[in-house]
């Protein structure tokens, strides 16, 4: 009796599915690989991180970094 | 960081209040933010002429493998060193005025090697400053800038939040939550440069 009731009162969780979000995750990732190596072969083997297309990349990741730091504390 | 700058309960009716403790801890976090960019471009700048035959190549090199290495360890791959002082910034520094307290959180927080780094991007960052400030620090200190800038705008987010009547605490709950979105989208973002810096000079 005492078995039963507290099979009753134990909660279902059901198991989050993790599935999509690591498929989500791994395409993500190959895209940015894909987009790296697509955006390096325009640079025609030369890439300086102090201007052009080597400062945007620095900004967009100083805004990345920014914005991730606020947000976590 | 949010919950500090923005009050809750009656405090958050003295709107001109806060909108100026918002606005100078935005102010002195790009202040601070480039200072410590300026202080690493000199540092870079100094290093390239003490050193002029070390190719920049390299550097670019070196910073795509650490990009590359600390996506991996953002996107939980691998689990690397992540040094860092840890500090707190003290609730004393509001004692005698919250605004000049909270300008000196955005000072301080702006540099960010004082305190908690949450996400490894960050150093390479400064990498990055270094490496720009060899060859321009102008453009060292605008990356230090945007930086500074960027933690700004979550609290001004929940400023804007506030002057349209709502609480800004659901906000930052969520941005909260959302922890390993953030540190995934700083892996993503460091495999894109990584990929991206060392294709440039393979390919």
């Amino acid at each position: 009796m005492a078995d039963s009731i507290a099979e009753q009162g134990q909660e279902v969780v059901p198991a989050r599915d993790y599935r999509a979000l690591v498929i989500g995750l791994f395409v993500l990732t190959l895209l940015m690989v894909v987009l790296g190596v697509w955006g390096a072969g325009t640079t025609a083997g030369v890439v300086r991180p102090w201007m052009d297309i080597g400062l945007l990349l620095a900004l967009a990741l100083a805004t990345i970094t920014g914005v991730s730091k606020t947000s976590s504390a | 960081m949010i919950l500090v700058i923005l009050p809750l309960g009656k405090e958050a009716q003295q709107v001109g209040n806060w909108v100026a403790r918002v606005i100078m801890y935005s102010a002195a976090s790009v202040l601070g933010a480039s200072t410590l960019a300026f202080l690493l471009g000199l540092a870079g700048w100094g290093l390239h002429a003490l050193f002029p035959w070390v190719r920049l190549e390299w550097a670019v090199i070196l910073l795509g493998v650490a990009s590359l290495v600390y996506a991996l360890h953002e996107l939980k791959f691998l689990h690397l060193p992540n040094p860092q002082v840890g500090w707190q910034v003290p609730k004393s520094w509001q004692r005698s005025s919250r605004l000049v307290g909270n300008t000196f959180y955005g000072y301080v927080l702006g540099m960010g090697i004082f305190t908690f780094i949450p996400f490894t991007s960050f150093y390479v960052l400064l990498g990055w400053e270094m490496i720009a400030g060899a060859m321009s620090i102008k453009a060292a200190v605008a990356i230090g800038a945007l930086y500074g800038l960027s933690r700004g705008i979550p609290v001004v987010a929940g400023g804007i939040s506030m002057l349209r009547g709502e609480y800004p605490l659901p906000m930052s709950n969520w941005l909260i939550d959302h922890l390993g979105w953030w540190h995934a989208m700083n892996g993503l973002a460091l495999l894109f440069v990584g990929t991206f810096l060392i294709g440039s000079l393979v390919i």
